[in-house]
């Protein structure tokens, strides 16, 4: 995993990123799109795992050439499709709030506390 | 034969028919709902039955594990299931004469698929399975406590997902870094190469898992989201996540913690956590002003003395921890239904509120009462049985700090719950008279009977808690018995 | 097996009472009766019987085993005190759930005076806590509230004991523990007398008696004043001369600090009783005081001192609870307890004066009563120790004795009687019974403390205690022998002498309280013939500074504190998310800095 140094890199700088905006911004809309960048950053880490230098698509083929590892493929592919579904989740529930608030703003949705 | 993969596909089935046929009739959806998970519950006991006497494991796609996804279910995700299942049963039975929420077909394809993805937790034995099953409960349960078109349920639904996805993001983090040390995601199968793993990223997976299912199983302070998602949802729903969804969480974190990675930092963490957060909340509870907010800090509370228990790690204080467990979860599920029973009938929510109602109705006071009674514990209910063990187990170990704590943080719940029967009792003469369907009340007064069956004999139950936390404590049985085979 | 049948009874007994009260008031009273009765007389027949049950709830097994004698006598006292407590409160208005609660604790003290091992200990105490606490509920529930959480403060100091004695022994039995450092006997001692002085009120742990006493229903404080705390002093037997037997009896310190400590008990709680207006309240101190007595005579561990505390407990039993169903027949027929709203009612309710006087001279340990025998051999054993100071404290103690047991006769019994209780009559049945049966041992044991003594002596010997010299009638110590039937009869002779004086005197002429003048003036209701309010200003005013030195301030603060924590905790919740999801990664990043630290650098 020579290569992989800079992708670990990148992940992690990608989830660390994206817990900073979610925790930072007041806008739901950035929030959710923090959470997006968390969820990326996880993704190119799965991903990352299963790489290796050089290698090829995993395509069972005559040729044995340098394949890299399927399995992590197919996790994120899941993963994507979990991130999806979460986004999706939130945005209907930010859709609800700005009804009722005519407010995108998540300071103004602290009522309950304490 | 009975097969783990039938609850899976039977919840699958039957939250998709409501789906399917609610276009066309109208309001079957807690008939469906409640047979759906009628069904679950048969399977899941009958399975729990066997798997005391030999465990069960299904495979997928015809391959033996670590190359296929299985489910395994022996005695202590037995237990877990048969909690999950059963308060599970009894909320859709509640739900029967209780009104759902609107949309009433959705919320309960979404109630089957909670239920569900929480069995899934349970029973998988395979660490990617189990997050796409933690994801399953995690985004039902997002809709379910902000599906009451209510600010505050809205509120406490944006809360909990934006730190639960957190939560479970750090979860696929910790996947990441052992799959790529031990190219397996088979639980046991990493569990067996454990001692071949890079000590650092062992490390930093174990506490990733921790602060992951430390979120769900609401310990402090990861836990912010709670007490609003409790008050924001549902009092239906409140029961679910006090009885099923935190119980999920708290399954996972046991499994993981204990078999998966068992490191010896495990216990002083689970320890030092457990106990924060039980002393925490208790007194956050104290100064409460509205019902659910006051239940959710003891639910938070009780869910933090449960992992610090469970910490201490001996087999005797894992029977205690289970045995707390369960009366936690019948007793806040009880609690918290009755609380959905007076808001339909009245609509209030403040703690003052409540002033004479149980000597205005006889049987919902009876009824709080019991709940209170039990997780407080006194004696002649489960909860004395079960607080003494940990009592016992605790001071087994020496711990006299902890013990002292948690007799401390005992008395200030004691206060403040015996401050709300106060209230219930007081007299008023304005206080209003419930109407209370029989068949709403059923499932509490199911569990009154569990409480007191089991309070004045023990030994029916305890038995199963031993085998459980044998089960829990051998984590080698549980890698031979999926691999070893 | 009797004494599970005992128990079965009473738990069957209370759940009928409470579904047949659902069907008619008088079923219920009719099945409560019978479960009452039917465990006295079973009880009653253990007398000087080995008795005992073993049974397998699964998790644990129970044992109840009359291991002492002692079991006997104060299961007795429960089941006597027991029966009258729930014949006198038929007449009182109670909810239904009330006489299962009261029979559930007659089962639990039951339970508890026979408990053989730790488990069942703590399970019978938990059961008095609980029951109780719905007793007291049944009348005020601030006041309920504020005994349970004192009980269960003591309740949790002992099972806290419990665990950590089941740690160094791997058992639950209550025998004599042997291996254990002496350090660590003195830290669980501690923790246990702690327990249980929070049910006997001894002091510093008194302060719900006041509350609990007063606001309980009149007949059921008789029970927790007779009976449940005797739960406490069975507790001291047990640790002081059972589990911690060696230990203890060695600890001269220890011995003398306890002393000293229900030797304080007795006499703070006997000045503070002189400043009660309410009867219940004076009652309550009054109790704490007597039971001071006890402590300080069990505590000082030689056979006369033990014998005296353990005959004080049986005359504080007979007495305190007489005195408290005086008030209770009172009560019922005036509705308060308050004395300032009291007076003259001694031809209206001559039993319940008769009694309320009897009740008086005993708890000032005049002869020929109960309270007597146990205070002289107390007095004797102090001297004789050497401990004359400690004498000198219980023995102020017993003239605050005198002042408010005065205080008491004459503001409810003597003085004017207000007017709106001119068409009084004496209390009913259920009252009168109680008192007039609790007569009659009170003038026995009186003039023939022999029969209690030679009772003590048997679990005396049993606890491997020397026994003291006496008969029926005299007691023999190192100072001298004392009868006490001779001083019983001298002073019924001069009680005779003085009436036949009275008799003898100037003739007297009976008038209407308000014919009557004073300074020229008619009087009518509204002048004050009798000093009833302020009664003893003329002491308070001396030690008011005394009497603001209390420990109840200690305790509001301490409570004031967890509540103000409750709120400043609370706050943690910020209601931000952004706040949690800081909480969440400073969290982790700290773990991982911590426990990454000590692997990689």
């Amino acid at each position: 995993m020579n290569g992989g140094a800079m992708f670990y890199g990148a992940a992690i700088a990608l989830i660390i990123g994206g817990i900073m905006i979610a925790a930072t911004k007041r806008n739901l809309i950035k929030i959710i799109i923090g959470l997006n960048i968390m969820e990326t950053g996880v993704n190119l880490l799965l991903i990352t795992t299963g790489y290796i230098s050089g290698g090829t698509a995993p395509i069972m083929n005559k040729t044995w050439t340098k394949v890299v590892d399927p399995i992590p493929q197919a996790l994120v592919l899941t993963a994507i499709v979990i991130g999806v579904a979460v986004t999706a989740m939130a945005l209907s529930i930010v859709v609800r709030i700005y009804e009722k608030n005519n407010s995108l703003d998540i300071r103004k949705i602290k009522e309950m506390r304490w | 034969m009975v097969n783990p993969i039938l609850i899976i596909a039977i919840s699958l089935f039957g939250a998709f028919f409501i789906a399917l046929i609610s276009p066309f009739v109208k309001r079957t959806g807690k008939i469906i709902a409640f047979l759906t998970i009628g069904f679950d519950l048969y399977i899941g006991a009958s399975l729990a039955l066997k798997s005391l006497r030999t465990p069960v494991i299904a495979y997928t796609a015809g391959f033996k594990p670590p190359f296929s996804i299985n489910l395994v279910v022996e005695p202590f995700s037995a237990v877990f299931l048969l909690i999950v299942l059963t308060i599970g049963f009894l909320i859709s039975l509640y739900y029967l004469a209780h009104p759902g929420e609107e949309p009433e077909d959705k919320f309960f394809t979404l109630l089957i698929l909670n239920l569900m993805g929480a069995s899934g937790i349970i029973m998988t034995g395979d660490l990617f399975n189990l997050f796409v099953f933690f994801e399953i409960t995690a985004i039902s349960s997002y809709a379910l406590v902000s599906i009451r078109k209510q600010k505050a349920s809205l509120e406490g639904g944006i809360k909990y997902l934006i730190i639960s996805s957190i939560g479970s993001s750090l979860f696929l983090v910790a996947i990441a870094l052992l799959y790529g040390q031990t190219g397996t995601l088979n639980i046991a199968d990493i569990a067996a190469k454990l001692p071949f793993i890079n000590k650092s990223v062992a490390l930093v997976a174990f506490l990733l898992i921790l602060v992951a299912f430390f979120v769900e199983s609401e310990i402090f302070p990861f836990n912010g989201w709670a007490p609003d998602a409790y008050q924001g949802a549902g009092e239906g729903i409140s029961a679910l996540l006090a009885g099923v969804i935190s119980k999920a969480g708290l399954y996972a974190l046991i499994r993981l913690t204990f078999t998966l990675l068992d490191l010896p930092l495990r216990s002083k963490l689970l320890i030092v956590f457990g106990i924060m957060t039980f002393l925490i909340a208790e007194l956050s509870a104290l100064k409460q002003k509205r019902v659910k907010r006051m239940l959710a800090y003891s639910s938070i509370g009780q869910m933090g003395l449960v992992v610090a228990i469970f910490g201490i790690g001996t087999i005797p204080a894992l029977k205690a921890a289970i045995f707390q467990g369960v009366n936690h979860a019948v007793s806040k599920v009880a609690l918290f239904l009755l609380v959905g029973m007076v808001i339909k009938n009245l609509g209030i929510y403040k703690l003052d509120d409540y002033k004479g109602l149980g000597r205005k109705n006889p049987l919902l006071g009876l009824l709080f009462s019991l709940a209170i009674l039990n997780l407080l514990g006194f004696p002649l209910f489960a909860g004395f049985w079960s607080k003494l063990s940990i009592l016992l187990s605790t001071g087994k170990q020496g711990l006299y700090l902890l013990l002292s704590l948690i007799l401390t943080g005992a008395i200030v719940e004691v206060y403040y719950y015996v401050r709300f029967m106060k209230i219930l009792y007081e007299r008023n003469e304005e206080a209003s008279h419930l109407e209370i369907h029989l068949l709403e009340a059923m499932p509490i007064i199911a569990m009154a009977a569990f409480i007191i069956i089991i309070g004045v004999n023990p030994g029916l139950i305890t038995p199963l808690f031993e085998k459980a936390s044998e089960a829990i404590f051998m984590k080698f049985s549980y890698i031979n018995l999926v691999i070893g085979g | 097996m009797t004494l599970f049948y005992i128990l079965l009874i009473l738990f069957v007994g209370g759940i009928l009472t409470y579904l047949g009260a659902k069907i008619s008031k008088h079923l219920g009273h009719a099945i409560a009766f019978t479960s009452s009765t039917l465990s006295l007389y079973f009880h009653s027949i253990l007398y000087g019987k080995l008795y005992g049950f073993t049974i397998d709830i699964g998790l644990f097994k129970l044992h109840a085993v009359a291991f002492s004698p002692l079991s006997w006598l104060i299961g007795e006292i429960v089941v006597v005190i027991g029966f009258l407590s729930i014949l006198a409160s038929f007449k009182e208005k109670h909810s239904d759930f009330y006489y299962l609660s009261v029979q559930f604790l007659l089962a639990g003290m039951l339970l508890f005076v026979n408990a053989y091992d730790s488990i069942t200990l703590f399970l019978s105490l938990e059961l008095v806590t609980l029951f109780s606490f719905f007793g007291i509920w049944d009348g005020r529930k601030e006041s309920a509230v504020k005994y349970l959480i004192w009980n269960l403060l003591g309740a949790y100091f002992i099972v806290a004991a419990i665990a950590i004695l089941y740690r160094f022994t791997g058992s639950y039995f209550m025998n004599e523990v042997h291996y254990l450092g002496k350090a660590q006997k003195l830290v669980l001692f501690l923790l246990l007398f702690a327990g249980f002085a929070v049910k006997s009120a001894l002091m510093p742990f008194h302060v719900w008696v006041k509350d609990a006493y007063r606001d309980s229903p009149h007949s059921f404080t008789a029970l927790l004043s007779g009976a449940v705390s005797k739960i406490g002093i069975f507790g001291y037997f047990l640790i002081m001369f059972y589990t911690f037997a060696k230990f203890f009896i060695g600890a001269k310190y220890l011995q003398l600090t306890l002393a000293w400590l229900g030797g304080i008990t007795a006499l703070f709680a006997g000045i503070y009783a002189t400043t009660k207006d309410d009867s219940k309240e004076l009652l309550a101190y009054s109790s704490i005081s007597q039971l001071g007595y006890v402590v300080a005579g069990i505590a000082l561990a030689t056979p006369l001192s033990i014998s005296a505390g353990a005959f004080q407990f049986v005359g504080h039993a007979i007495f305190e609870t007489l005195l408290f169903f005086t008030i209770a027949s009172v009560a019922y027929r005036t509705g308060t307890t308050r004395m300032t709203e009291l007076g003259g009612l001694i031809k209206k309710m001559p039993v319940s004066f008769i009694g309320l006087l009897f009740g008086i001279i005993a708890l000032s340990g005049i002869p020929p009563t109960v309270g007597f025998p146990g205070k002289w051999m107390l007095y004797e054993s102090f001297i004789i120790e050497g401990r004359i100071l400690l004498a000198a404290v219980i023995f102020t103690a017993s003239i605050t004795a005198f002042l408010y047991s005065f205080r008491l006769v004459y503001s409810i019994f003597l003085g004017p009687l207000p007017s709106k209780y001119e068409d009084l009559k004496e209390a009913p049945f259920n009252f009168t019974f109680p008192i007039i049966v609790l007569l009659i041992p009170l003038l026995l044991f009186g003039v023939q403390p022999g029969i209690v003594l030679y009772y003590i002596d048997r679990f005396l010997s049993i606890f491997g205690i020397g026994k003291i010299e006496h008969s029926y009638s005299y007691i023999v110590t190192s100072l001298g022998k004392f009868n006490a039937l001779y001083v019983g009869i001298v002073f019924a002779a001069a009680f005779v002498f003085a009436f036949i004086v009275y008799l003898l005197g100037g003739r007297t002429r009976k008038v209407h309280q308000f014919d009557n003048f004073t300074a020229g003036e008619v009087v009518d209701e509204s002048y004050k013939l009798h000093y009833v309010d302020d009664f003893y200003l003329f002491l308070e005013r001396e030690i008011k500074g005394f009497l603001k030195l209390r420990i109840e301030s200690l305790y509001d603060w301490l409570s004031k504190f967890v509540d103000g924590l409750g709120d400043a905790v609370r706050r943690v919740y910020s209601g931000s998310h952004g706040d949690y999801i800081v909480y969440l990664g400073f969290t982790l990043l700290l773990l991982i800095l911590i426990y990454g630290g000590k692997l990689w650098f």
